[in-house]
């Protein structure tokens, strides 16, 4: 069925769309060529080439793909499959270089710093991509869009994902098409709500928990209520209490500098700001009082327990939550349990959000132009990215609709995440549990989400990098006071507070605000 | 025999024997019983470690991990085979390239001894680093994804050849080494007659270290090896580990992406590994402490 | 007894100064030496000296469009922000205290197995403690800190439930009392060490001639005497040259001791933040080459440093003894 939509779309797109059409149909025998760029992209670089040459013409190359996923199995028996479709196609092939998550950022970092030679690789906000930018990592990919990538153009859910991935305006990596942002919220196991009729559209912040906590502590015994990790924030504060949002480093993953995202002047405020001291000091009192009345877990400090597993032993009833459309499900296929939850925040597309997943070309790609047709492939060929993500029919899956597929446990592909990591995640078949229209309501929530008065905007640290590394080791140290578990959070925070001042808070604070200005004068029209 | 005879004799008396023997029966529980513990939760059902964490009497038993990881016995059986040839082949060069080097070094009439023991000293504390270190390896050695990228690292390790250096100081006597030289042997065969023969505790001890550091090496492997045919055991189970404490360490991104919290191995299965990991290791030590018994190499030459 | 050994060719060497051409003589007349020496001297150069480049990074502005060949110079800006720290004196005064600590803690403690076990009377009972004691040593780190907050685990942790509550005591929350921590973390660190590093003083023991000990007991010599005279002197140049080489590495922190088992609880740092943890810490918030590889750089200078003093300083009282 979505197949079918896209083709046509992008059939009626032009003759740029050529490309995509036929291969989201039957791998038509008339391989087409990449749009030359004529009507459509009528506003690209003038200056460009537009050299696109037949498939036969263009010259054997192959393209390694540096991504980040748990290597399996079969990935050579799927390189393969993908080799002979993309030599047919544009003369191309593929070598797949799945990196696993906890080694990807020291090894691509490593390959980056050597100079070795990659071709598309995944990056991310979280992933320092600011950075690797600033370091020259990367190319400048607006005129190869232009050029090789016009059906990326056009399948791109939302706009706003080609204003995230900047540097000094210019584009340096394509996000990867799925959910844009996410919201937050609280979710809870629906028996639950029934059983103690949980008004939970009345649950709009942590506070408004404490008598359910009371009454659930009461009567079942075996729960946590708030469980919680030693993070040096709970996620639900600034969101539910304020219109402040992060901006700017976060040391040890704190938000430290906030700006009022419905304010006309962007003003930078620090968590020594006195009103973003008066939330965290009620907020860490709050959770105080939860510790000591024993609805927090005790070993919130160091906990390491995964909380999906308690959660499959029911002993989670709430829980905050990162939130999408199929968010509750998701948790459903985990766990068993059905989920409801309560948005408490209104999804805003931030730079750091909206670059959550992207693939950008190296800086020592041999053939960028080639790594961008295989990206162009990679955004709107599903059978391209089916067989990446889910691997091959019959081998590794089965299907059992148009585009629902049951996968084959222990077939040796399939199992690593890679949805979210490569090109155009719309394009994947469902998996079982999945509803219907779960693409659609995503589209749908790309479309909704509000834009973040500074999405594109990306600090640069050159600066204050040894004022950063000061205040990385103060939060590391105070991290614990958000959780409730150690006495006196007030005075700590005046604490913490006074030592973040003296190791030169502020200074990051006009640097980063100096450059939101500087940003924000060169993007008023 | 006349030596055995004379030991029995000079023996500590029967009180400081039980002392002795009653601290260390504790100090031995404190080793054991962890690795006990260990292993115990390897076998532990998820749940109870969740309710009750470890115990050495879980609640609820489950043998889950073994079947995860063996489930695909193919992978650890080529795991195994390249840690142990790995292992063995960087063992031996290993010990017999360090006693060349610690060798003339321990003589005191070899000229170059200052120049070549500061030269080996030097590189114990300066190094480039990994990443000029990756570039040599991948771009001037062409060491990519080869079974000497990971041997390579590990065989001179300057503080071992430097211990080495001092027992042969100490336990070769110049008189000996002079006495060979006036009845005409060469230096090489001096080494292999003389040197090597009575220097067999320090090699037995040398070879354990470099055993141990070959067996646990999983950095080399993450470095400069590609293909999953030739990953090593602990390269293998260090990459579930790093995985667990990654997610760990980024709960925030892994609200983000619920799919990293998705098969992560929970604590059960990251013991069965350390218990996989460790199993050979155990097997082959006392392969080695037979040569840590006293006396027995000497009376072995003068014999 | 051993300082007889003391060589007769001490001179020779001495001699080798008075013209650069006895040097060549006597080098050439040991050309086998250097025979022998070489294929891990060429080792040494691939492995070690060849990548020594590197050292540069800590001088460098590193970008990647130059590499680190051609990146600009940035002097010593990389090293700013290991001296601009308000935590400075805190990890190195950390980082400094637990290596000397470990160090002597575990050179004793090794030292006095390795003769304890040699002195047993039960040869089996020996081998068997010896196999138990280095059991430790194969943990990871990881698992350590598995295991050891299996202990001190605020609820269900052993010591709260077995040892505190029997006793009348309230639960204790370990992860948040730094007051504990610079014993547990010696302790762990002990556990974990002593037994292998007891191997190396054991096959010195094992390679003691027995005729002194057969000597000394017509002497009439005591057990402990013996240990005295014969045993200690007879380890004490491996003792000496551990010991220096172990002063390169002050500067130095096992990461895993510091950072997995306190589980990189905040509330800990006073007590647990060495050099290595901090330097782990910001440059997982920054990620700068330079930055690492100067504070890596620093380490080891010092380290130098020290070596090259504790050397001199052993050489002014016995010569033979010192690196060189």
């Amino acid at each position: 069925m979505k197949r079918h939509t896209t083709a046509m779309l992008a059939m009626v797109i032009g003759l740029s769309a050529a490309l995509t059409a036929c291969s989201s149909g039957e791998k038509n025998a008339n391989s087409s060529s990449p749009a030359p760029s004529s009507s459509s992209s009528g506003t690209a670089a003038p200056s460009s080439p537009a050299a696109s040459p037949e498939a036969s013409k263009l010259e054997p190359y192959n393209v390694s793909i540096v991504y980040y996923g748990k290597p399996q199995k079969d990935d050579a028996v799927v390189q393969e499959e993908l080799n002979k479709y993309l030599q047919d196609k544009i003369n191309t092939t593929v070598t797949l270089q799945p990196i696993a998550p906890s080694d990807y950022k020291k090894k691509t970092e490593l390959m980056m710093n050597t100079g070795e030679k990659m071709d598309l690789v995944f990056t991310a906000s979280w992933l320092d991509f600011a950075a690797n930018v600033t370091k020259g990592a990367f190319l400048e990919l607006d005129s190869l869009l232009d050029q090789y990538g016009q059906g990326i153009k056009d399948s791109l859910s939302s706009p706003l994902y080609l204003e995230a991935p900047r540097f000094q305006g210019k584009l340096y990596a394509i996000p990867t098409d799925k959910e844009i942002t996410q919201g937050k919220a609280f979710t809870f196991r629906q028996d639950i709500v029934d059983k103690y009729n949980i008004p939970i559209d009345q649950i709009n912040k942590m506070e408004d928990l404490e008598p359910y906590f009371a009454t659930i502590k009461e009567a079942e015994p075996g729960m946590i209520n708030n469980y919680m990790t030693a993070s040096p924030l709970s996620f639900m504060e600034y969101e539910t209490k304020s219109n402040y949002r992060p901006i700017g480093p976060t040391p040890e993953k704190m938000p430290t500098f906030f700006v009022d995202y419905k304010s006309q002047d962007m003003k930078v405020k620090t968590v020594i700001d006195q009103d973003i001291v008066d939330l965290n000091k009620a907020d860490a009192e709050m959770f105080r009082s939860y510790y000591e009345k024993g609805y927090t877990n005790a070993d919130v400090a160091t906990t390491t327990t995964n909380v999906a597993d308690l959660r499959k032993q029911g002993k989670i009833w709430m829980q905050t939550t990162v939130w999408k459309p199929g968010a509750d499900i998701e948790m459903k296929i985990a766990d068993g349990y059905d989920w409801v939850s309560h948005v408490v925040e209104e999804p805003i597309v931030t730079t750091d959000l909206a670059t959550g997943s992207m693939l950008s070309i190296s800086r020592t790609s041999k053939n960028p132009e080639r790594a961008m047709m295989v990206l162009n492939i990679l955004h709107t060929d599903p059978y391209v990215i089916n067989l990446l993500v889910n691997g091959i029919e019959n081998k590794h899956y089965t299907k059992i609709s148009d585009n629902r597929i049951e996968p084959i446990a222990d077939s040796g592909y399939g199992d690593t995440a890679l949805f979210w990591v490569l090109g155009n995640q719309f394009l994947n078949y469902l998996k079982p549990g999945q509803p219907d229209d779960l693409y659609d309501s995503w589209k749908q929530f790309n479309r909704d989400a509000t834009r973040f008065p500074l999405l594109g905007f990306t600090f640069d640290d050159s600066n204050v990098k040894d004022i950063i590394a000061e205040l990385t080791t103060i939060v590391g140290e105070y991290k614990v006071i958000g959780t409730g578990a150690v006495p006196n959070a007030s005075k700590l925070i005046d604490e913490r507070n006074a030592k973040l001042k003296s190791a030169g808070i502020e200074k990051v604070r006009d640097e980063l605000q100096s450059q939101i200005d500087a940003w924000l004068q060169q993007n008023k029209n | 025999m006349e030596v055995r005879v004379s030991r029995r004799e000079n023996r500590i008396s029967p009180l400081s024997n039980v002392l002795l023997n009653t601290l260390f029966v504790l100090f031995s529980l404190a080793c054991v019983l962890p690795v006990l513990l260990v292993i115990i939760v390897s076998f532990t059902h998820n749940d109870s470690l969740i309710d009750n964490g470890y115990s050495f009497f879980p609640s609820r038993w489950s043998s889950v991990a073994y079947d995860t990881l063996f489930e695909d016995f193919n992978t650890i059986a080529s795991a195994y085979r390249v840690s142990i040839g790995i292992t063995v082949g960087g063992t031996l060069a290993s010990v017999l390239l360090m006693a060349l080097y610690a060798y003339p070094l321990s003589r005191r009439d070899y000229p170059l001894r200052t120049f070549f023991t500061f030269f080996l000293f030097f590189t114990m504390l300066f190094n480039g680093g990994m990443v000029s270190r990756y570039i040599v390896y991948t771009q001037m050695l062409s060491l990519k994804d080869s079974y000497l990228a990971l041997i390579l690292p590990l065989l001179i390790a300057p503080f071992n050849v430097i211990i080495m250096r001092t027992f042969f100081q100490t336990t070769i006597h110049p008189a000996l080494i002079e006495s060979a030289r006036i009845d005409g042997a060469g230096e090489m065969l001096i080494f292999i007659r003389i040197v090597l023969p009575l220097s067999l505790p320090v090699m037995a001890t040398m070879a354990l270290f470099s055993t141990i550091a070959y067996w646990n090496d999983w950095f080399n492997a993450l470095l400069y090896i590609d293909t999953e045919a030739k990953y090593p055991m602990q390269f293998l189970m260090m990459r579930v580990l790093n995985d667990v404490q990654y997610v760990r360490d980024n709960m925030s991104l892994s609200l983000q992406n619920p799919e990293l919290l998705r098969n992560l191995p929970n604590e059960s299965l990251q013991m069965a590994l350390a218990v996989i990991g460790m199993g050979p290791i155990l097997i082959v030590y006392p392969f080695f402490q037979k040569y840590f018994v006293k006396g027995l190499t000497v009376g072995a030459v003068k014999g | 007894m051993r300082d007889a050994s003391v060589s007769p060719r001490r001179d020779a060497r001495i001699g080798t100064r008075t013209g650069s051409r006895k040097l060549w003589r006597e080098i050439w007349k040991s050309r086998f030496l250097t025979l022998m020496i070489l294929p891990a001297a060429v080792l040494l150069v691939l492995h070690n000296y060849l990548p020594m480049f590197g050292l540069f990074i800590a001088f460098k502005k590193i970008n990647y469009i130059d590499g680190i060949l051609h990146s600009p110079w940035s002097g010593f800006d990389n090293f700013k922000f290991l001296f601009n720290t308000g935590s400075m004196w805190r990890i190195v005064r950390n980082t400094v205290s637990y290596s000397l600590v470990f160090m002597t803690l575990n050179l004793v403690l090794s030292v006095a197995i390795a003769i304890a076990l040699s002195e047993l009377r039960g040869k089996l009972a020996a081998k068997s403690y010896q196999t138990f004691f280095v059991m430790p040593n194969f943990l990871s780190m990881v698992v350590v800190s598995y295991l050891v907050y299996a202990f001190l685990h605020p609820t269900i942790g052993f010591i709260n439930t077995s040892v505190l509550q029997p006793l009348g005591h309230g639960p204790i929350s370990w992860y948040m009392d730094k007051t504990y921590w610079p014993f547990i973390l010696t302790f762990v660190n002990a556990w974990k060490g002593v037994g292998i590093g007891a191997v190396i003083y054991i096959a010195a023991i094992a390679g003691i001639d027995p005729e002194y000990y057969e000597a000394a007991v017509i002497d009439g010599a005591s057990k402990w005497r013996q240990i005295i005279h014969i045993t200690l002197p007879t380890i004490r140049p491996i003792i000496i040259i551990m010991t220096i080489l172990n002063m390169g590495h002050i500067f130095n922190s096992d990461f895993g001791l510091f950072y997995q088992v306190p589980m990189n609880s905040g509330m800990l740092y006073p007590v647990t933040d060495t050099v290595d943890t901090y330097v782990y810490r910001v440059m997982t918030q920054l990620n700068d080459i330079g930055r690492s590889s100067a504070a890596a750089m620093v380490q080891s200078v010092l380290g130098f440093v020290l070596v090259m003093l504790t050397n001199g300083a052993v050489r002014k009282i016995d010569r033979e003894q010192a690196l060189f």
